[in-house]
């Protein structure tokens, strides 16, 4: 075997979370990938490690009022509101387009109380094709629970638990980075028997129409997103790296190969790229793609060798 | 069809003091209906993210692969592209939407308020080539601000100008009106003051129409979920899915309406 084919072996990229095994690090984001079908015109959806759906309740939701987003210098604030199907059309509807994909299918959920949570693994957990679970713990866009849950120690091995009680799927939390610590709320995840955790979610934002001197979205804030947070979320988990010995899966900003292993050495065993996805339809595959002529022309044979290496 | 696109702009004209004639030449040109979009980017990405976001324009025309896109100056994104120099690439996403009704007749009207022709223009070359009658009324405050003006002649406007300086000395809905008759068919795009007025003619007469949207987007292709907007329903539809062009009866303008005019 010649040296290129050997760097493209499929193994160099393979990831592990949890019991899951990736076939690359590059997933993409929750809420900006809608439930998976949408990107099958654009690429094959085997070409990336995985995806995580728009966020899940049980009842189908219809968001906040408009205008949901605003675009800040190399960012993107939204105020979506956490509008989705619910999970009976999830199952009735999405399922089924989704039985042949050659990837990791992440579904994102979330609740108002506990219960629902508890809820909505129960009834996922029955499905073959579902990979893993990440559980928004911390979305800013609905005022009841969510972020609420994320923010004390306590309450996320609580819920975690719970949900983990249900499902034998990999369970993902997604944290909240307002929070006083980020160690603490992801040793309270892994606690409470998360596979892996999620960092982070959007950040708090808002802008103001000076012409009408209120708040220009709907929902007055959103969350913010976009190349803008990228350093701010590498710090979280960098910061997290070595406190926790579960994985922990980088989010925040990713746009350019050179992020993902930014996040790599920074302790991160895989990354979801978000807001790039609206950028180009296309950026994951062509993530992937990068990262295997990068690795390849670095001579690094293993991605996950990069994993935390910014501690050595 | 491929969806993603290799642009190549050939040429930039500015039209007036604040629209521009986008020019992009595309290898691969896909097939596009009359009131469909693309999304166009601004930003040097990789190099720099800012603006962040793509845009996304009608499709104003399209001859030998170059696609034409006419767009009004109205903030930083629409700036940079007014600054843009030929030979530049970008990437073009698209088109998305559904675009116009293939069937409108036996008396499509078209009503384009100011920038408005930017997403009718299309549909009525359509019309025109397939020899198909319509109308076409347009309308602006001062004629100064008609756009296109030569172009536009080939199609036989009606004009109207809100300071009686060309044509029918009113609005445009002023002029709408004595033009229906009770098997026509509404097709507009223009403000959203504007669109609310015509809905209301169509109800009155109980004739057909479909109104072409605007919104703010992210994707352009259904994922974010930042274009939504709520129909007389309350249900939620996405402009650049199950729009830009809706039929009139579906739509609601209330709060959101107002604060983006």
């Amino acid at each position: 075997m010649g040296k290129d084919e050997q760097y493209m072996n499929k193994k160099s990229l393979q990831v592990k979370i949890g019991k899951l095994t990736l076939k690359n690090p590059v997933m993409g984001a929750s809420g900006t990938f809608g439930y998976g079908v949408e990107y099958k015109k654009f690429f094959s959806l085997g070409d990336i490690g995985g995806f995580v759906t728009k966020g899940l309740s049980i009842e189908p939701r219809k968001g906040n009022p408009g205008p949901r987003i605003k675009e800040t210098p190399c960012g993107l604030i939204n105020s979506i509101g956490l509008e989705n199907i619910g999970v009976d059309a999830f199952l009735g509807s999405v399922i089924p387009q989704l039985r042949d994909i050659d990837t990791k299918i992440i579904v994102n959920i979330f609740g108002t109380e506990m219960e629902e949570y508890v809820e909505l693994a129960r009834r996922l957990n029955k499905l073959k094709r579902i990979d893993g679970l990440e559980m928004n713990i911390s979305c800013p866009n609905v005022k009841a629970g969510g972020a609420e849950f994320g923010k004390d120690p306590l309450v996320v091995q609580t819920i975690t638990r719970k949900v983990r009680d249900e499902t034998d799927k990999a369970l993902i939390v997604k944290l909240s980075p307002m929070v006083t610590s980020i160690i603490d709320i992801a040793i309270s995840a892994q606690r409470g028997g998360a596979d892996a955790v999620s960092i982070a979610n959007t950040y708090p934002a808002m802008a103001i129409d000076i012409k009408s001197g209120a708040p220009f979205l709907g929902a007055k804030s959103g969350g913010l997103s976009g190349p803008a947070i990228k350093p701010v979320t590498l710090k979280l988990v960098y910061d997290t790296y070595g406190r926790i010995d579960i994985p922990i899966i980088g989010v925040g900003g990713i746009s350019t190969v050179e992020d993902i292993i930014e996040y790599a050495l920074a302790g991160a065993s895989a990354v979801q790229a978000g807001t790039a996805n609206f950028i180009n339809p296309c950026a994951t595959p062509q993530l992937v793609k990068q990262l295997d002529k990068y690795l390849s022309d670095a001579g690094i044979q293993q991605f996950k060798s990069l994993i935390g290496s910014a501690f050595r | 069809m491929k969806l993603t696109h290799n642009g190549i702009v050939t040429s930039i004209e500015r039209i007036k003091r604040d629209y521009i004639l986008l020019s992009v030449r595309i290898d691969d040109p896909p097939v596009f209906n009359p009131g469909q979009f693309m999304m166009i980017q601004i930003s040097d990405a990789p190099n720099s993210y800012d603006p962040l976001l793509l845009r996304p324009f009608s499709i104003f025309r399209e001859h030998n692969r170059v696609y034409e896109f006419l767009i009004k100056v109205v903030g930083r994104g629409t700036q940079a592209i007014a600054d843009f120099r030929n030979g530049r690439r970008i990437l073009v996403t698209g088109p998305y939407g559904n675009g116009f009704p293939a069937i409108v007749t036996p008396h499509p009207v078209i009503a384009a308020g100011g920038a408005g022709i930017a997403s009718v223009f299309a549909f009525v070359q359509q019309l025109h080539s397939k020899g198909i009658a319509y109308e076409l009324l347009y309308g602006a405050r001062t004629s100064g601000e008609l756009i296109l003006p030569e172009l536009m002649k080939q199609y036989n406007p009606l004009i109207s100008t809100d300071d009686g300086s060309r044509g029918y000395h009113g609005r445009l809905t002023g002029l709408l009106k004595t033009r229906i008759k009770n098997n026509s068919t509404i097709v507009a795009c223009g403000p959203m003051p504007m669109l609310k007025s015509v809905k209301d003619i169509a109800v009155r007469h109980g004739i057909k129409c479909y109104l072409s949207l605007e919104a703010r987007m992210a994707c352009g292709f259904g994922v974010c979920l930042g274009c939504t907007i709520f129909d007389v329903e309350g249900n939620t539809k996405r402009v650049c899915k199950e729009g830009p062009v809706f039929d009139a009866r579906e739509v609601s303008f209330g709060r959101q309406a107002d604060k983006d005019h």
